[in-house]
């Protein structure tokens, strides 16, 4: 009876190669949702919402927030990525001889730096850049940022004086370091910057509609610095906490969409509309409202797979940040290795803040791998994406893991994400990156930034990194 | 003079580890069999300097070496130079020649060493105004070549640049082969019979056009383990998959793109990215009157659907480009858009550029009173079914602009001579295809408009001129992506060409060769090392 129920949910929403004309109605939305056109889902929906007949109202609903979850999962993905790559392409840049006097290498570099968890150097270079001649408002930014980091040092008193600032950049990295959302009073703020921190902040104070106002037609493209003192050079620089606040907007945009269904739903979507919600709460770090409706979840009818990412999102909250015993861990792996979404949870938490894992972290890989492989339909590219994904940050060969992931492209629609998940896709091009495949790369974000927004800073890092790398003769041949 | 060392510890290890090992190679895989490859044509010619097509790129490799080779990674890797050293002010390089490396044991060729006179001749025959070659630009950087030795020769530039190395990757050829061992031209024997250092030399030109290559067994690197390599030309693309999949063929350089599901879906094969940096174009003459205006050209790309012909030709298996990189290719410039399918807007701009009357056809006249013409010049020599298309297609969305557009099929190396000797063509279609360097310059730049010279449109614009010549000489590489991105501004408005798309490319290889890596330009940089197991030959 459950399992009969949840399919037909599940099966409704999973991502499939059919491409045809939209149909009205939630058949059409659900259509688009297979495609990974996820705004354009919500969009179709939205905009028939009054024609949609009521019965079909709860799963229209939960569809609008799952479309959220896999946006703000799929934008979780490419920050980590657009990280990996923005340092490095500053380490490019300040490798070369000719961008010696450019101020703004070492700042985006401390900026980075604190992305991928390298604080001690990231604090030293910020404290440097508050001193070096940039414009005021960019010290701050450096003054600021290294508080972050001297706060992630475990240094927090160090870090207090410069994180009482009042800027929505300072309240944004107040809500980042302390959970505090602390919407600003007074004008609206113009520069986008402002305005995508501020909606951050207005979203996780319960102000969506504010939120979405402020929001409004924001460019998540633009760089935050150009800089072409030579007219001939273009510098570009983005600052990577663009693109946390925007990750958070998703998670809060599926908060909201979720929260009425999770509250006052019935049925099966009830259930599964109370376990997104809870992942979403406890991606934003609302960790004591992440709880209840992660309980509320496990006690319906979710399939073992959500079961079991449920019980162990529960634990980790449960630990509450201190590490988590071993007679704790066993039974929690044994009762939850066999789902595979369950197993690659287990990987996010390993690099999250919420607890060390280590005697598990050996398992993890080869246990995906015997899941994947059980598998006896091919596997949803999304598991496939993040699996991918996790191997990578477990710094995997990336060759091997590039043919393992290729396995699983539709090739003849390489990039296309109507037929490949956009999870997948990210997992390929950064597996191609990191494989020094940079054209193959560039090519699939290419295809994304045709659906998705935001992705300018990483494929201008990225050319950037590929054009300072090359060192091909310079040959045009011509074919037929 | 000074020298730094700058050989590093890479090149030392692959010169040590590929020394003394000439007849047979320690990796335990088994000598033998046979790989077949279907190319879609044949190169009119087999050497590294006067041919200029993809197909004689990939045959080349399989049967020179350069001075300087690639990496999987794409790093310069000692080939036939086992070192060098770099002057301070990095122009002049001294390179040491490996001093096991054989001609390929031919009449007149056998058991000769490659020596510096091989090389410094290789420049000077590329260089020569008589050898008509489409590197002649590459080269023009090299101020002077000189032998210091038999083994040892030094390269002076004219000023230091970015890839030095990269760009003295040439094939080398042994000069003594040649009729005239100054120049080389097309009707040299040596062209249709090239003798190469490579690991593999040419055994035999059959009367179906395969061209036979056997395993060199005094290869410097070691015997290559597969026997033999055959390149078998095919004319119709369609074809080219049907001999995959009923075995006359063992690998297929580029598969047709509407054919990569059938073929990922037959467990036999391997399907490999290849050439991502490549597109279609449709190449505008300057030399006709109308298409030297500018409005004239934008028009054409205003009146081509090409998402259209995209999808219904290549079912969507690719992608719009705005300008003259691809879009895998760090020069591209996110920033331009393609030009919009706008049929209304290409009427005004022919209204603009004074088509004003219409005859009773429906054609636009020209100031002579005869209809706005143009020949579409198209490489095909039978049915591709494909290519036939969008050749229709595009005719088609002229006429309802006002533009008759008449198709001429040609044989590609009948293609070839009207095109880059004859200039005898109003309007091209074909592909580009470059390596990491995304060099356009000898598309555009109008130093390139000779005979087998790239720049057949004859296409001029000192603007242009001078940001090409800047990109390729500063060191600065930020400020080289710079120009290049403002290149593809001005060409995307400016259309010399088209834009027309990239398509999603694969080689395709039977499971049975293994060992398979790909160069992502060159392709067959690394087949030395391919090998079939015993049970499979």
């Amino acid at each position: 009876m459950k399992k009969r129920h949840l399919g037909f949910v599940l099966l409704a929403l999973s991502p499939g190669a059919a491409q045809a004309a939209v149909k009205p109605g939630l058949e059409g939305a659900q259509e688009l949702f297979r495609q990974s056109h996820w705004e354009e889902a919500r969009g179709h929906l939205r905009s028939q919402w009054g024609a949609i007949p009521e019965k079909d109202r709860p799963a229209a609903t939960f569809l609008i927030g799952r479309s959220y979850v896999r946006e703000a999962e799929f934008y979780r993905a490419l920050r980590r990525f657009g990280s990996e790559v923005g340092l490095a392409y500053l380490e490019e840049l300040e490798a070369a001889k000719a961008n010696r006097s450019v101020v703004w290498i070492p700042l985006f570099k401390g900026l980075y730096q604190i992305e991928v968890d390298r604080n001690v150097e990231a604090e030293r270079l910020l404290l440097a850049a508050a001193q070096s001649p940039l414009p005021p408002e960019w010290k701050a930014t450096a003054r600021l940022r290294r508080a972050l980091a001297l706060q992630r040092l475990g240094r927090a008193s160090e870090a207090a004086a410069a994180l009482q600032d009042q800027s929505p950049e300072g309240r944004f990295c107040r809500l980042l370091s302390s959970g505090m959302a602390e919407p600003q009073s007074g004008p609206p703020r113009e520069g986008r910057k402002d305005k995508l921190l501020l909606g951050a902040i207005l979203y996780r104070a319960g102000r969506a509609t504010e939120a979405e106002a402020l929001l409004s037609g924001v460019n998540l493209d633009l760089p935050d610095v150009e800089e072409n003192a030579d007219p001939k050079k273009v510098l570009r620089f983005h600052d990577p906490l663009l693109g946390i606040a925007w990750e958070r907007i998703c998670w809060e945009r599926a908060v909201v969409g979720l929260k009425p269904l999770a509250v006052g739903g019935a049925g099966i979507e009830k259930g599964l509309a109370a376990y997104y919600l809870g992942l979403s709460l406890f991606n934003l770090g609302a960790l004591g409202e992440a709880a209840t409706f992660l309980k509320e979840a496990s006690g319906s009818s979710l399939s073992p797979e959500l079961d079991a990412a449920a019980r162990l999102l529960l634990a980790a909250l449960a630990w509450n940040g201190r590490s988590p015993t071993a007679p704790e861990l066993a039974p929690l792996w044994e009762n939850t290795r066999a789902e595979p979404e369950a197993v690659l949870l287990w990987a996010e938490l390993k690099h999250g803040d919420v607890s060390k894992v280590e005697p598990f972290v050996s398992k993890l890989e080869p246990r995906l791998r015997d899941l994947l492989a059980a598998s006896p339909e091919r596997p949803p590219g999304s598991l496939v994406g993040k699996w991918g994904l996790a191997r990578l940050r477990q710094g995997d060969d990336p060759a091997a893991l590039l043919a393992a992931l290729s396995e699983h492209r539709d090739k003849s629609n390489k990039n296309k994400l109507e037929w490949n998940d956009p999870l997948l896709l990210v997992a390929l091009a950064a597996t191609s990156y990191r494989d020094h495949e940079y054209p193959q790369s560039l090519e699939t974000l290419f295809e994304l930034a045709k659906t998705f927004p935001g992705l300018r800073p990483l494929q201008w890092n990225l050319q950037g990194i590929y054009a300072a790398r090359q060192r091909a003769g310079g040959e045009a041949r011509i074919s037929q | 003079m000074k020298c730094a060392m700058v050989a590093g510890v890479v090149a030392g290890v692959l010169a040590l580890s590929a020394s003394g090992i000439a007849g047979g190679r320690d990796d335990g895989f088994p000598d033998g069999g046979k790989l077949v490859y279907g190319e879609y044509g044949r190169p009119a010619t087999l050497d590294p300097i006067t041919t200029n097509d993809m197909v004689g790129l990939r045959l080349t490799e399989l049967l020179f070496n350069g001075l300087v080779s690639f990496s999987p990674k794409n790093e310069v890797v000692p080939d036939l130079a086992e070192k060098w050293s770099v002057s301070p002010d990095n122009r002049v390089y001294t390179f040491t020649l490996r001093s096991d490396v054989k001609w390929h044991s031919k009449a007149g060729a056998g058991d000769r060493t490659v020596t510096a006179d091989d090389v410094v001749g290789t420049l000077d025959v590329i260089r020569q105004p008589k050898t008509l070659t489409p590197l002649k630009a590459a080269y023009e950087l090299v101020a002077e070549a000189r032998k210091l030795d038999g083994q040892t020769l030094e390269i002076t530039l004219k000023r230091p640049i970015v890839n030095a190395l990269g760009r003295l990757s040439f094939k080398v050829v042994p000069t003594f082969a040649l009729k005239n061992p100054d120049f080389l031209s097309r009707d040299d024997p040596f062209v249709q019979n090239p003798v190469g250092s490579g690991p593999f030399q040419l055994s035999q030109l059959t009367d179906e056009g395969d061209v036979v290559m056997e395993a060199n067994p005094s290869y410097y690197k070691g015997r290559p383990h597969l026997d033999r390599v055959i390149l078998k030309p095919f004319a119709d693309k369609n074809v080219l998959t049907q001999a995959l999949l009923f075995n006359s063929a063992d690998m297929v350089v580029e598969v047709n793109s509407r054919d990569i599901a059938q073929i990922q879906g037959d467990k036999r094969f391997n399907l490999y990215p290849y050439n991502a940096l490549s597109y279609a174009f449709l190449g505008h003459n300057y030399r006709n009157p109308h298409l030297a205006k500018k409005e004239v050209r934008q028009a054409i790309t205003f009146a081509t659907n090409r998402q259209e012909m995209l999808d219904s030709f290549y079912s969507g298996r690719g992608a719009l480009i705005s300008g003259p990189f691809a879009p895998g290719s760090w020069a591209y410039n996110l920033d331009v858009k393609p030009i919009p399918f706008n049929p209304a807007r290409a009427k005004e701009l022919l209204t603009q550029a004074g088509y004003t009357k219409t005859g009773s056809d429906g054609y636009l006249l020209t100031d002579e009173g005869k209809p706005l013409q143009f020949t579409l010049k198209i490489p095909i020599e039978k049915e591709n079914e494909t290519v036939k298309r969008v050749a229709l297609a595009f005719q088609n969305y002229l006429k309802q602009v006002g533009i008759k557009i008449n198709l001429e099929f040609r044989e590609w190396q009948a293609w070839k001579q009207d095109v880059f000797v004859d200039h005898d063509f109003d309007i091209v279609i074909a592909n580009w295809a470059f390596d990491d360097s995304a060099d356009i310059s000898t598309l555009f730049h109008s130093g390139e408009t000779g005979a087998w010279r790239n720049n057949f449109v004859g296409y001029s614009n000192p603007e242009i001129d001078g940001m090409i010549v800047e990109a390729k000489t500063t060191l600065d590489r930020e400020k080289q992506r710079t120009i290049n991105q403002r290149l593809h501004a001005l060409l995307s408005d400016e259309q010399p060409y088209t834009f027309l798309w990239t398509l999603t490319n694969y080689a395709a290889i039977h499971k049975k060769v293994r060992h398979v890596e790909l160069h992502p330009f060159k392709l067959f940089t690394f087949a030395d090392t391919w090998y079939i197991a015993k049970k499979d030959q």
